[in-house]
């Protein structure tokens, strides 16, 4: 299960970089759900959590995401 | 894909190395008319000839290419700009780097069937040539993997085909490009820095029609190399601007951010555009790709008053 903060602040993001507004994260939520999830969206998906919440991704990091759950698991990592 | 047995055989390659690109080849392979699907099938053809039996080889170098690309991508997402803006920081990052410029250039190689823009590109271009009069004199800038300048060496309305770079490496990798893409005809290279000077008395005959595919955006003053370019052409002469916009790659020096701005230019350096159109890459449509800054080929077609 998400954190419910986390989730809530993570929503609006992934609404906006895939532009989709009915988007609900769970963590099993991958690309191959969501048409728009490719190699670059992903990269602005990314780069907006960077600037949300003020922190830095590796390339690795951002190219071996899996799904939802991982991000957050990599989220906390980080100490967010 | 049952007559497209070369299309088939890249697919092939880059899958057994990389089984994960399937959806994204899917897409960019997808959409094509029958007629499209034809040019498409000659393109595949070339690159196969190009890459022989190392086809693994340059789908491998492709894996890696879009690897590097992803650096390059990130670093523009965050920072709306190109990592670098000077010919010297390419060169010695890039060109002066043998063994990742072989790699590079077989994966850009690839690219050219399995990027739509790219494909897109090669196919507006098909369909320019076959536009061509009889006798057009066609010169090329920077004619790298020569798959452009194949299309113009096949088509007997080009009388003459002569192809320029800076680089004499460069040109011998062009030459041996030709012999394996089977074109016998005579195709003339000439090491030239079009950056540096118009066309001189001793010049020969000015062309017709010259391309200049996805070379200005290497460049560290686009618009002057634009301007020499309208020297070389008769009156009348037409000139092909292929420029991807918004298109962070590592010897990527002049950004663009629209086709305004790649039609403005070619209108600064004196030439009246005929034809503008843009190929945003995979999976993207054009909203899109603006919306997101995402690459966009621009291909600009500007005539010399």
């Amino acid at each position: 299960m998400l954190d419910p903060q986390l989730t809530q602040k993570l929503t609006p993001i992934f609404q906006d970089v895939f532009d989709r507004d009915d988007l609900v994260l769970t963590p099993e939520l991958s690309s191959s759900d969501v048409e728009e999830w490719d190699s670059l969206s992903n990269i602005r998906l990314f780069v907006a959590i960077e600037q949300e919440f003020g922190v830095r991704f590796t390339t690795d990091e951002i190219t071996a995401l899996n799904n939802v759950g991982e991000l957050a698991d990599l989220m906390t990592r980080k100490g967010i | 894909m049952s007559n497209m047995i070369n299309m088939q055989s890249i697919v092939d390659a880059v899958l057994s190395e990389w089984p994960e690109h399937e959806i994204y080849i899917s897409k960019s392979l997808s959409g094509y008319t029958e007629e499209e699907r034809a040019h498409v099938e000659r393109l595949s053809e070339r690159i196969c000839a190009l890459a022989g039996d190392r086809l693994p080889d340059f789908a491998a170098s492709y894996k890696w290419l879009c690897g590097v690309f992803n650096e390059e991508q990130i670093a523009f997402i965050r920072t709306g700009k190109y990592r670098r803006t000077s010919f010297a920081e390419a060169n010695a990052e890039v060109y002066a780097n043998k063994d990742f410029m072989q790699k590079y250039m077989e994966g850009l190689l690839v690219s050219q069937l399995l990027w739509s823009n790219h494909a897109r590109a090669f196919l507006f271009h098909d369909a320019f040539i076959d536009s061509l009069k009889e006798g057009t004199r066609y010169l090329e800038v920077g004619p790298g993997h020569g798959l452009y300048l194949a299309t113009a060496a096949l088509n007997p309305r080009c009388a003459v085909v002569e192809a320029w770079d800076v680089s004499a490496e460069s040109l011998e990798q062009t030459a041996a490009s030709t012999r394996r893409m089977g074109i016998s005809r005579p195709v003339r290279l000439a090491q030239r820095d079009v950056a540096e000077v118009g066309r001189r008395a001793e010049d020969g005959e000015p062309f017709d029609v010259v391309v200049i595919s996805e070379v200005l955006e290497h460049l560290e003053d686009p618009l002057r190399v634009l301007k020499n370019l309208r020297t070389f052409l008769v009156p009348g002469g037409r000139i092909f601007v292929h420029f991807p916009i918004n298109s962070p790659a590592p010897d990527h020096i002049y950004l663009l951010t629209s086709l305004d701005e790649v039609r403005a230019m070619v209108e600064e350096a004196g030439f009246r555009v005929e034809t503008a159109e843009e190929y945003p890459t995979t999976g993207y449509t054009l909203k899109r790709a603006m919306a997101t800054k995402a690459t966009v080929s621009c291909l600009v077609i500007g005539v010399n008053p």
